[in-house]
């Protein structure tokens, strides 16, 4: 127990200095670039652009600005936006993030489930029609660009035939286009990976073990074949969860959905410090957890990668 | 009773000559080819990528355009005896831009899909190898990177390296390996338990060669990966495009009259 | 442990389930009740959310329009580009031409609350106020002690914003300033209620009222009925939505939308070619230009010919007609003419002959061959748009020189660094007018150290002249020493003017009495949704 506990702490301690190293890296990067909020087409009056440089801080020295920022990631308060004056950036996640949330939890199942089935699928009736299709769909999901791919939706099962709604966010019939937009990308990647790694499982003796034992074959596949398989998908899938999460600023822009994604973007040409480091500190919140939980999942589920070698 | 006869008895002759395997033997590589020949799907893909490169290379210079000759007035032409392909808004053959630009995007397609195989492969492996600290290390690095804010990343460097094919390289590559590195880590975390590996570590061989003699050629899903790469290599251009990390112009590249 | 892995899965899904379609059902809208008359909604597209309903904050064009909508000022530009009165029912000028004293009329905030001039002087001396973050604060410089006050150099109470009483405002200006109307009309001198520039408890005075605001998925304004003039407002309710372009451009055709396009969004580049020969592409003239700037500070472009020989070498017909859609017209000059002041330019389009010699000339000017030319970079803001119009411009300059000019496209914020420090040769660039007066335009290459300029050059004869311009009353004089300042512009040419702005848009028919400033912004004060108007 006090293993455990100590494993968990260093894992802890951890993740707590990646985060300040993200954290500090990304201001230090953020400020190697030049520009900033107020640069425009239409120049201000120097003295204004000056003095509104002055007033935000951004003419302190850097490591009154760096320490500036420490406080407010500490404080979880990162203060307003620089281009939405009246919006606290806290706010923006707060509102932005539910939506991307339950759009990537959307498109997440449908990748895993369908991924997963897809890959078994071809597995098991590997280099026959079944197998085929599957692949050569698994192909055009990761060949065609989600944009591309959003697009030929929208304009088909939208526009052309009127069978769900073309853009906006609230109704679920609203949300099935960008869900499977978005899931089209991942649920392929997981179908490959699925089928690739099933077709390795099948060949392991104790499959053949198992059957002799006199187990049904879908015993077999769900209880012992899948649960290999998927295995090393884990660490992947952290890291996708985390990217789907947080919201993908393309197919939120095409389905004009009001969610993160679009401020990860949008916040680095508007030079918007303050978004920039919230979603960037956000950001790596979630991708550093999901990665973290993966991990410990492998672990419970294999024990033997926890053995030190 | 039954008597046998003495011949039955003698001593066998001592036989030295060992078994012999009677199928031929063939080299690692030699049976990644022969696999390949199989594989109808795979031939074919080959075929086809080996057609696009010959087209890369001689395509532009079957059409008696450049693939800067701007001619307004003859803007947005369907495909015809003039322009085998149509011409674009500016009045430019297509054919020719076309077969100009894939010579770009397939010197940075492949370039990108190696690189990230062959980075990603050998980090995730090796972390997932030796284990324990280092491997804790390895993926953190590889996190944070991951984390950084990507176009931040790619103005500085379009910053740094000014406009350019290296650029545009460098602005896929920094990234992507750490996905390729993440599945390969998840496999051979898998794969390390196998007997071959305990096998060779008791016979006393060093890390890189289990790593890549045993380890990476079973990690089988990365392999198939590289080409999901190259394609996903085709897409990403578009995103440092939009920092003009890209070619100066006229040059074209795929994504230009794709998007 | 077998087992739970699958029953876990089933029960995610299910779980999952029941989860979406409570969400779904709570954010479904309930059904609206039949209402008994047709509501008039005015459905807009945006490409951007507006970034704040603090007229003091705001600077980007988009957001301009729902500030027209939900403030008003003393003046209110309108169709023909008008000033009629709005607050302010009477307005006198002193002789001296420096005070002017408004009579306002007896009029209410949203909230029931009356609106009294010293709402306007709270207003003005807070954008002016050093604390206050303003951007704003500039345009206010017209007025007496204001740009002491802003950087410090004097206190707010000297500014000249006075309320005599609670219907009267006066004012008194640094100088005769004869577009002081024009700005009376602009969003920077909206009046706002202390304390009441909450967007969840928006106090404003307009024709209409924030009903509620979610961000990134639409603004919902509703008639105020606090409004002095409520009668003439036709307009129910007005609703802005933020839209992928294309997106927009769909929603519009299935009527989800009563008008897409400028000034709130843009309509996609590849669309206008069909729209317009479909005949539904609606086209105004836009108060702005586009323009290359010429870096007079480094060889070879510091050679007055080179630059001329440049501008004169461009084919602006080509450039517009083929090149960009969207019904932009060749500019011969600075100042567009939607303003209403000039029609005639000051070089031919496409003069390659004149441009040739010129640049012959040039070069013996500064003494070298034209292969000794130092390689001339064009730079621009990363864009679809801004590409093609180098790629052509390129190719008209090596055909005409026989020279290769290289390209460079920047991302939007390197690109204003590299124009800010000068470290360019030419630089595509625009202007888009605050207020509808020519000085506005001229006023950008006033001086060398002008935050506007960045071209390095600078004329005593042409800052002289727009000097003297603001101190003639004269229309018609000031007319023409405007016009002179203009033509030393365009003789010196540190910028090359490519073309006048249009603004494309779609609207469907039945939207009537919008007024459209060639400023970028609407007006649905007289706006009205009436019956189908054939059009012919």
């Amino acid at each position: 127990m006090r293993e455990d506990l100590r494993y968990f702490l260093g894992k802890l301690s951890t993740l707590f200095l990646s985060l300040f190293i993200i954290i500090s890296l990304t201001f230090f990067l953020m400020k190697a670039i030049p520009g900033d909020p107020f640069a425009d087409e239409q120049a201000l009056p120097t003295e204004i652009h000056e003095a509104l440089q002055q007033h935000y801080g951004l003419k302190d020295p850097w490591y009154t600005q760096y320490g500036n920022y420490l406080v407010t990631v500490i404080t979880w308060d990162f203060g307003p936006s620089f281009k939405y004056r009246d919006r606290s950036v806290n706010d923006i996640i707060n509102k932005g993030f539910p939506v991307s949330a339950v759009l990537g939890l959307e498109a997440l199942v449908l990748a895993l489930s369908g991924g997963i089935l897809l890959g078994t699928v071809a597995a098991l009736k590997a280099n026959q029609w079944q197998d085929y299709t599957a692949m050569l769909a698994a192909t055009l999901g990761i060949s065609i660009p989600s944009f591309i791919m959003a697009t030929l939706l929208q304009f088909f099962l939208s526009v052309k035939l009127g069978w769900l709604p073309v853009a906006r966010w609230g109704t679920f019939t609203q949300s099935i286009l960008p869900a499977v937009s978005l899931a089209a990308m991942p649920m392929a990647f997981i179908a490959r990976l699925t089928r690739s790694n099933m077709l390795e499982v099948m060949q392991q003796e104790y499959i053949r073990t198992a059957r002799t034992k006199g187990l049904s074959e879908m015993t077999i596949i769900t209880q012992h074949a899948l649960r290999n398989a998927l295995l090393p998908l884990f660490p992947y899938v952290g890291q996708l969860a985390a990217n789907i999460l947080t919201g993908s600023f393309i197919i939120e822009k095409i389905f004009s959905i009001p969610g993160l994604g679009q401020w990860f973007v949008n916040s680095i040409s508007n030079r918007d410090y303050t978004v920039i480091m919230g979603t960037t500190v956000f950001y790596s919140i979630i991708l550093l957890g999901a990665i973290f939980i993966m991990d410990l999942l492998y672990g419970l589920m294999d024990p033997r990668i926890t053995q030190r070698s | 009773m039954q008597t046998f006869p003495e011949e039955l008895f003698l001593p066998a002759e001592l036989e030295l000559h060992h078994e012999e395997v009677i199928a031929p033997s063939y080299s690692f590589w030699k049976e990644i080819w022969n696999n390949f020949k199989q594989r109808r799907v795979a031939a074919v893909g080959l075929v086809v990528l080996v057609l696009l490169s010959i087209m890369a290379v001689i395509g532009p210079y079957l059409t008696p355009y450049t693939y800067y000759d701007i001619n307004l007035p003859l803007k947005n032409q369907p495909p015809s005896t003039m322009f085998w392909f149509g011409s674009d808004d500016l009045g430019r053959d297509i054919f020719t831009r076309v077969w100009y630009g894939a010579r770009i995007s397939l010197f940075i397609g492949i370039a990108a899909a190696l690189i990230d195989l062959a980075l990603g492969a050998i980090w995730g492996g090796t972390a997932a190898l030796i284990g324990g600290k280092t491997d804790e290390i390895m993926m953190r690095f590889a996190d944070i990177l991951y984390s950084l804010p990507y176009l931040i990343v790619v103005t500085l460097l379009m910053m740094i390296m000014g406009p350019g094919l290296l650029t545009i390289l460098a602005a896929m590559t920094i990234i992507g390996w750490i996905t390729m590195a993440r599945i390969v880590r998840g496999q051979v975390l898998h794969l390390k338990q196998q007997e071959y590996v305990l096998a060779a570590q008791a016979l006393g061989a060093s890390l890189p060669r289990i790593l890549f003699r045993h380890l990476l050629p079973n990690a089988r899903p990365h392999h198939g990966n590289a080409d999901a790469h190259h394609s996903l290599s085709h897409i990403c251009r578009s995103l440092p495009k939009l920092h003009g990390a890209g070619n100066t112009s006229p040059n074209s590249q795929l994504g230009n009259d794709g998007s | 442990m077998k087992n739970v892995m699958r029953d876990l899965f089933v029960a995610l899904l299910v779980g999952f389930a029941l989860f979406l379609s409570g969400c779904a059902s709570e954010s479904e809208t309930p059904k609206p009740e039949a209402p008994k008359v047709k509501e008039k909604i005015l459905r807009i597209s945006t490409t951007t959310d507006p970034t704040s309903l603090d007229p003091r904050l705001v600077r980007d064009l988009p957001t301009v329009t729902p500030l027209h909508m939900l403030y008003e000022g003393l003046k209110r530009a309108t169709f023909g580009g008008k000033i009629e009165p709005a607050l302010a029912e009477e307005t006198t000028i002193s002789p001296d031409l420096k005070t002017y004293t408004f009579k306002l009329r007896e009029s209410k905030w949203s909230d029931g609350t009356s609106l009294t001039a010293h709402d306007f002087v709270y207003t003005w001396k807070s954008l002016l106020d050093p604390k206050f973050p303003a951007p704003n604060a500039y345009q206010l410089y017209v007025i007496k002690g204001a740009k002491a006050a802003n950087e410090g150099n004097g206190s707010l109470d000297d500014v000249a914003i006075k309320a005599l009483d609670a219907q009267t405002l006066q004012v008194e200006l640094e100088s005769p300033t004869p577009y002081f109307e024009e700005l009376l009309a602009t969003h920077f001198y909206l009046p706002v209620k202390q304390d009441g520039t909450e967007p969840n408890n928006l106090i404003s005075n307009g024709p209409f009222m924030l009903d509620h605001w979610d961000r990134n998925d639409e603004l919902v304004a509703v008639k105020n009925p606090q409004y002095w003039d409520v009668d003439t407002v036709n307009l129910d309710k007005v609703v802005l939505i933020p839209l992928d372009d294309h997106t927009a451009l769909q929603m519009f055709e299935t009527e989800e939308l009563g008008w897409t396009g400028s000034p709130m969004s843009t309509l996609p580049a590849d669309t206008l070619d069909a729209l317009q020969s479909s005949g539904r592409l609606a086209v105004a003239p836009a108060a702005g230009t586009y323009f290359f700037r010429f870096n007079t500070a480094m060889t070879p472009l510091h050679n007055k010919k080179l630059r001329r020989a440049f501008a004169l070498a461009i084919n602006r017909k080509d450039l517009t007609q083929h090149v960009i859609q969207g019904n932009h017209q060749p500019a011969l000059g600075l100042i567009p003419p939607s303003l209403g002041f000039f029609v005639t330019g000051y070089f031919q389009d496409d003069d390659t002959t004149r441009a040739w010699y010129l640049f012959q000339e040039g070069l013996e000017e500064i003494g070298i061959s034209k292969d000794e030319l130092p390689p001339i970079v064009l730079c621009y803001t990363n864009g679809d748009r801004n590409h093609k119009i180098a790629q052509a411009v390129q190719q008209q300059w090596n055909k005409t020189f026989g020279i290769s000019v290289k390209l460079n496209a920047c991302e939007s914020q390197l690109f204003f660094d590299k124009r800010k420090s000068g470290a360019y040769q030419i630089a595509l660039g625009s202007w888009f007018a605050d207020i509808r007066d020519p000085i506005n335009f001229l006023d950008v290459f006033k001086s060398r150290k002008t935050s506007t300029n960045n071209t390095g050059w600078e004329n005593v004869q042409y800052k002289t002249l727009l000097e003297l311009s603001s101190l003639e009353m004269d229309q018609e004089k000031r007319k023409s020493i405007l016009r002179n300042a203009e033509g030393v512009l365009m003789d010196q040419m540190p910028i090359a003017p490519l073309f006048y702005s249009s603004l494309n848009y779609l609207k469907q028919n039945d939207i009537i009495n919008v007024y459209l400033s060639e400023l970028g912004y609407l007006d649905f004060k007289y706006a009205d949704i009436g019956e189908i108007v054939e059009e012919s």
